[in-house]
């Protein structure tokens, strides 16, 4: 079996946090866990990480005061790879809903290259509502009118929430109506292209 | 085209380093072959590199040196390694450079017994998840790193993505993009060369264990939504051509053929106008230079003999332009594969070949690359076969020679006779070379299995502009550089030996020379010198081959460097007809003997000259390289006497066979 995808990235503005960046749709649930798999709830229990948290596509942990992620970093990510084999042992503190972990990927994929795609050039997305998995946003701004709104929605901003969370349902922006939300449609050469050349 | 060769090490100050007083950070580039680490080398340091070697091994170190913000950054271009996990001795040198403690001779050198203080890391954007291995061990050193991302021009083209913003956050490091040393991307990349121990460092090194390791290489590059390029559609293409059995067989031979036609024919028109040039100055001497010995020491030994050889800087440009641009296409790797097959029957592997095939611009580079053959049967048998390939050196011999045998301009329709005679001449070497191998590799002792042999097929680039001036430049630099060592020198030593020693009036007119007669006088000083004595010393051993003792003093010489047999027939010339040495050449006639006063140059004499020069072992440097990289005089002793032998029955040989046809 190949392994679970994970590699540590840091968090800004919080040197205790490291987040594990895994797999998006890995686990059924977000937010803080009650239990984890053996290998990493040794470490919870013997304080090497005071916080494990899931998120849509990563793992966020922080680690117990007067230790450092130098000492521990090695131990810690053995622990996260063991754990990541068996996502179904993995317990919630509070299961939440689907459209919480829906809403999580949405407002990460607002802050994140999406959205910062779109605020680029003068455009606007806001979210609006969630619901059954289906997902309202608000796109604005330069984005009224634009021919090439259909294809942002769709190819960049779907695509996006759909790879922080592969279980969201439709989405659609209350000013576009709906749009045509079947998994990612062919890839546009437009979407392909986006190695820059320095 | 002998890295290396110079034992002149660059060592730095002993309070140069940086720990010490910040005064010149020093940067090393690590990468995987391929990866476009020596042309950002070439494009960071410009023309200032120094080589040497790394103590006790033949592997050449590249080291140069820029400014940035008033600081010195020396920068050095380790060996090209897959691993930190040592197969080859390239790849020994850079695990040591990067853990000076794993080092177990103690280095004498300060540079080398300190790490760097960073290392740049070039990944290829077409295989990066290739690279990422790599850049995990050297994360391990906690030396600070930067990662330089090359060929992203062609990963676009392929349609393939990277998101460097993605990349930079998932490996934690510095993360610039440079395209085949652009200069417009160089500057960032510069901006961050001074200050390493200000680049961001991962939080949690990368993992060590092989699944955590894969569990990390695919996620960094899923994050970075890194798509594996499809196999480039040109490549793909153009290979099914250049690499099927038979086609690809018969391209590799036309391009060859095609390759030595362009030789000579575009060449041509340049030599012409240096020979001129140097006819010119032969007249200036003439006119403004009274003192005889000063006139003839000018015409005879530096335009003679010297300028003999600088006529051929066009050809060898050519012939480097051309190895350059066939291997910045990606050309030779295909040759490399092609030829893997011929090579198994020899007993060797394709690698062999990239080693042999270094050996055409010259033997000593070849002899060096054998370093990375794993198998010691291997390395023996490649250097023993590498002087045989046709180097560079024996390119003015055989211009000479067959502008001598084949008159300009003979050919059928546009193939040249001349380029076809000279394509032969290095098939000969080659083939030569493949036996020599065959049979070492058949006698050495503790023949050890074959190992399997990987090459990269690299895909089909439009090599750049820079990279093949600065290696055309490089090789051109080498050969006039030997032009002013070497080759001056003997030519010197051979012109007192030619003219002394000194004749007065009253003893030549005793002898029956009419003094008042230029050629004469001078014909009689050269045929009573110390150098006619040493050709007529030797005469019985060439003299069944058809030659007289001029040429003997041309070969005898020639067993310095090859190009000196020009430079001594330029003098011997130049001393008969100073005023048109090339015809006197054409024109020499045999002195005494039974062939007397018949031309000198005959077909036959041509033939024999030119089957001992393929097989000849006439060059000091590559003898010294041979005894150091074999570790004792046992392999140049038997490699130059068996070469000689050979070389001698072969013009017999030849001599015989053009004889019998003419």
């Amino acid at each position: 079996m190949t392994p679970v995808a994970t590699h540590p990235e840091a968090v800004p503005g919080d040197d205790r946090a490291l987040r594990w960046v895994t797999q998006a749709g890995l686990f059924e649930f977000i937010g803080e866990i009650a239990h984890a798999p053996d290998a990493l709830q040794a470490l919870v229990d013997d304080g090497t990480l005071v916080r494990v948290e899931v998120e849509p596509a990563a793992v966020l942990t922080s680690i117990g005061l007067g230790r450092t992620w130098r000492d521990e970093g090695a131990r810690v990510r053995t622990a996260i790879c063991t754990a990541l084999e068996t996502p179904l042992m993995w317990v919630a503190r509070d299961p939440g809903e689907l459209d919480d972990i829906v809403r999580m990927a949405v407002v990460d994929a607002i802050a994140g290259d999406s959205g910062k795609f779109i605020r680029s050039h003068g455009g606007e997305v806001e979210l609006v509502s969630v619901h059954g998995g289906d997902v309202q946003v608000r796109l604005g701004g330069a984005c009224e009118h634009c021919p090439a709104f259909a294809f942002t929605l769709s190819s960049r901003f779907e695509a996006d929430v759909r790879a922080r969370c592969p279980r969201v349902g439709k989405v659609k922006s209350i000013q576009g109506g709906a749009c045509d939300t079947t998994p990612s449609g062919p890839k546009s050469w437009i979407g392909r292209v986006t190695a820059r050349r320095g | 085209m002998h890295p290396g060769f110079d034992h002149g090490l660059t060592v730095a100050p002993p309070d140069g380093g940086a720990t010490t007083r910040g005064a010149t950070v020093r940067l090393a580039l690590v990468g995987s072959p391929n990866s476009g680490k020596t042309t950002l080398f070439n494009a960071l340091t410009g023309m200032h590199a120094k080589t040497g070697n790394y103590p006790g091994v033949t592997v050449a170190r590249y080291e140069g040196s820029t400014r940035v913000n008033g600081i010195a950054v020396v920068v050095e271009d380790l060996p090209g390694t897959y691993s930190l996990d040592p197969i080859s001795i390239d790849e020994e040198i850079v695990a040591d450079r990067l853990d000076p403690n794993r080092s177990h001779e103690s280095a004498a050198d300060v540079a080398l017994s300190t790490a760097p203080d960073g290392l740049l890391v070039t990944m290829d954007a077409t295989v990066l998840h290739r690279s990422l291995g790599l850049l995990a061990q050297v994360l391990q050193t906690e030396i600070p790193t930067c990662v330089v991302v090359t060929f992203t021009d062609e990963l676009a083209r392929r349609q393939g993505t990277l998101d460097f913003d993605a990349l930079r956050r998932a490996l934690g490091v510095p993360v610039v993009t440079v395209v085949a040393g652009r200069n417009s991307d160089l500057a960032a990349l510069r901006g961050l060369l001074a200050n390493p121990s200000d680049w961001d460092a991962p939080i949690v090194l990368p993992p060590t264990a092989t699944r955590e390791l894969s569990a990390w290489v695919g996620s960094v590059l899923a994050a970075a939504r890194y798509e594996v390029p499809q196999i480039d559609e040109r490549t793909r293409k153009v290979d099914a051509v250049l690499l099927h059995p038979w086609w690809g067989s018969l391209i590799f031979f036309a391009t060859m053929f095609a390759f030595f036609q362009v030789i000579f024919t575009v060449a041509a028109p340049l030599q012409d106008g240096i020979e001129t040039f140097f006819a010119y100055l032969g007249s200036l001497v003439d006119t403004y230079v009274s003192n005889p010995w000063l006139g003839s020491f000018l015409s005879d030994a530096l335009l003679g003999g010297v300028g003999g050889v600088l006529v051929f800087v066009p050809q060898i440009a050519l012939l480097f332009l051309m190895i350059s641009v066939l291997e910045g296409i990606g050309y030779m790797s295909r040759a490399a594969f092609l030829m893997d097959k011929v090579m198994s029957t020899a007993g060797l592997e394709g690698r062999a070949f990239v080693a042999l095939l270094s050996s055409l611009a010259c033997a000593i580079p070849g002899i060096m690359a054998t370093r990375t053959l794993p198998s010691a049967r291997d390395r023996l048998a490649t250097m023993i076969a590498a002087p045989l390939m046709t180097c560079s050196a024996r390119l003015p011999v055989y211009i000479l020679l067959i502008g001598l045998l084949v008159p300009t301009g003979a050919g059928w329709g546009p193939v040249s006779t001349q380029g076809a005679v000279m394509f032969g001449l290095y098939l000969a070497g080659a083939v030569a070379a493949m036996a020599a191998a065959w049979i070492a590799s058949h006698v050495g002792r503790g023949a050890g299995p074959l190992l399997p042999f990987y090459m990269e097929m690299p895909p089909y680039r439009m090599p750049s502009v820079r990279s093949v001036a600065t290696s055309v430049w490089g090789s051109c630099k080498t050969f006039l550089q030997k032009i002013g060592k070497i080759i001056l020198g003997t030519t010197i030593v051979l012109w007192l030996l030619l003219n002394l020693p000194a004749q007065n009036d009253a003893e030549m007119q005793a002898a029956g020379i009419d003094t008042s007669n230029a050629a004469a006088t001078s014909e009689h000083v050269l045929n009573n010198s110390y150098a006619a004595g040493v050709g007529k010393f030797v005469e019985p051993v060439f003299d069944p081959l058809g030659f007289d003792w001029r040429i003997n003093i041309g070969v005898v010489a020639s067993l310095a460097a090859r190009e000196v047999f020009v430079a001594t027939l330029g003098q011997v010339a130049a001393a008969q007809d100073p005023e048109n040495p090339s015809t006197a050449l054409q024109e020499m006639t045999v002195v005494d003997g039974p062939r007397a006063s018949q031309p000198l140059f005959t077909a036959p004499v041509v033939a024999a000259l030119l089957a001992f020069f393929i097989f000849a072992l006439q060059c000091v440097s590559t003898i010294a390289v041979l005894r150091r990289e074999s570790g004792s005089w046992k392999w140049p002793t038997i490699a130059f006497t068996s070469y000689f032998a050979l070389a001698w029955v072969a013009a017999f040989a030849a001599n015989r066979i053009v004889g019998a046809l003419m």
